[in-house]
């Protein structure tokens, strides 16, 4: 009976130590996805310096395009205000129409053979597309982690400690549907 | 040295073979009541070290496994600075290869240990090692460098073979592997991971730049306690897997030895 009770003991203590590493492991897992997105911010922080710069030596060529550097600049301030706001649907949103618009007055470019040798242009050119795929890889980081954080805590006996100890799910970051959709190459050399 | 002699002198006083003998009186209460105090004191403390030990290395293999498992991995171009997971190939740093000292094979990495048979009919451990050596990862995106110090690793090749010599020049084949089975005194195991292979790494990743070039480098450096350096040329479900088996194995040692230590404690008291 005095030996049930010895592993008895052990069980307790094992079972004890186990839910003290789940719960550890899903504060790492929260912190993951925290630490993502604040990995992508200090690049989406980047970008926005240099996007005015980007605008005002276009202006300079671009005097038809009025509409698509306005559409850059308006949604380089929701991106911003998503991000501080801290609201991941807005900012996938938002993030989704900026990349839309450079990617129009990319395009555009193309039609100015002054802007397209400018020195000033072609560096921020290659500056904000290297920041572009980077933004890029660490969504898919920032998604990965909320993904492996979403599943354990729906997962058992992970389940349990999230319900007790108040883990919640976390939002992917998704470009808006509209914005990662094929582009209409026509309406873009209109 | 009075501790010393004091655990020695317990541990001579039970005896050592596993024989019938012995597990008779390790389970046998009123045997055990009539153990001298250093003997009973000696084993006891052996079976609540082997407890904690075993608890702690349940927790750190379960870690580990659940670290690989719940990493994103991250592009080498674009990995943020600190813990990161990188997946890849593995190349050399320089045009100087790595050679592996027990199968001269070139390498990325190896660890070796050479055993001597003694007059007992027993392997005794004679030298050991493993490299130190920076090398280099690459993915689609970009290249880090690699340094292993302080790393475990994982090598998916494992040898072991038999010889003649401390020194043994390459891996025995066909005949002088039998002759070294048979009638060799050495015993080498080395493991290697290979040039060009995948590798799965985590780490400590840190750019510098240097005269205008920026060097990634993967290391142990300002990692905590519960962040493990791991590299391997298995996969991570693969490596996962085996860290979950050890934990296991771990935790079916504590559940042995955690009840019979309290069960011990019990006798004298």
């Amino acid at each position: 009976m005095i030996t049930y009770t010895y592993v008895l003991i052990a069980f307790i203590v094992v079972t004890l130590v186990y839910f003290i590493f789940i719960y550890n492991n899903l504060v790492t897992l929260k912190n993951n996805v925290f630490k993502s997105l604040s990995n992508i911010d200090v690049l989406l922080k980047q970008r926005h310096e240099e996007l005015p710069k980007l605008v005002e030596t276009c202006k300079q060529y671009m005097t038809f395009e009025k509409e698509t550097l306005t559409k850059i600049t308006e949604a380089r301030a929701s991106v911003m205000s998503a991000l501080q706001a801290g609201d991941i649907s807005a900012l996938g949103k938002a993030e989704g129409t900026l990349r839309k618009g450079l990617m129009n007055l990319f395009a555009v470019a193309e039609n100015y053979p002054d802007l397209k040798t400018n020195t000033t242009f072609i560096h921020l050119q290659s500056r904000i597309s290297m920041l572009e795929n980077s933004i890029a890889d660490r969504r898919e980081v920032y998604n990965e982690a909320t993904t492996l954080n979403n599943i354990r805590i729906e997962q058992f006996p992970d389940l349990l400690v999230a319900k007790v100890a108040g883990f919640k799910k976390q939002v992917l970051l998704e470009f808006s549907e509209e914005e990662t959709g094929p582009l209409d190459m026509k309406a873009l050399f209109k | 040295m009075e501790q010393i002699n004091f655990i020695l002198q317990a541990f001579q006083l039970v005896p050592f073979n596993f024989s019938k003998e012995f597990f008779s009186v390790v389970f046998d209460k009123t045997a055990l009541k009539q153990l001298p105090s250093a003997a009973y004191l000696g084993w006891l403390s052996l079976f609540i070290f082997i407890t904690l030990i075993s608890l702690f290395q349940y927790y750190r293999n379960l870690l580990k496994a659940r670290t690989i498992e719940d990493t994103p991995t991250a592009k080498i171009r674009s990995a943020p600075q600190g813990y990161s997971e990188i997946l890849g190939k593995q190349y050399l740093l320089s045009n100087q290869p790595i050679i592996a000292p027990l199968s001269h094979m070139p390498c990325t990495w190896y660890a070796f240990s050479i055993y001597k048979k003694n007059n007992k009919n027993t392997y005794i451990l004679i030298s050991q090692g493993e490299s130190t050596e920076h090398f280099m990862i690459k993915d689609i995106t970009g290249e880090c460098v690699v340094d292993p110090i302080g790393a475990d690793v994982k090598a998916k090749i494992q040898d072991s073979w038999y010889g003649f010599s401390t020194n043994p020049k390459g891996k025995a084949k066909n005949i002088m592997l039998i002759l070294g089975f048979l009638f060799g005194k050495y015993y080498y195991k080395e493991s290697r991971m290979n040039i060009n292979s995948p590798i799965y790494a985590l780490g400590n990743f840190s750019t510098t730049r240097e005269n205008n070039t920026e060097i990634n480098m993967l290391s142990k450096k300002g990692l905590t306690t519960r962040q493990p350096f791991l590299i391997s040329n298995f996969t991570p479900k693969q490596l996962a897997k085996k860290y979950r088996l050890y934990s296991i194995l771990w935790l079916s040692l504590f559940l042995l030895f955690m009840p019979y230590s309290l069960w011990w404690l019990s006798v004298k008291l």
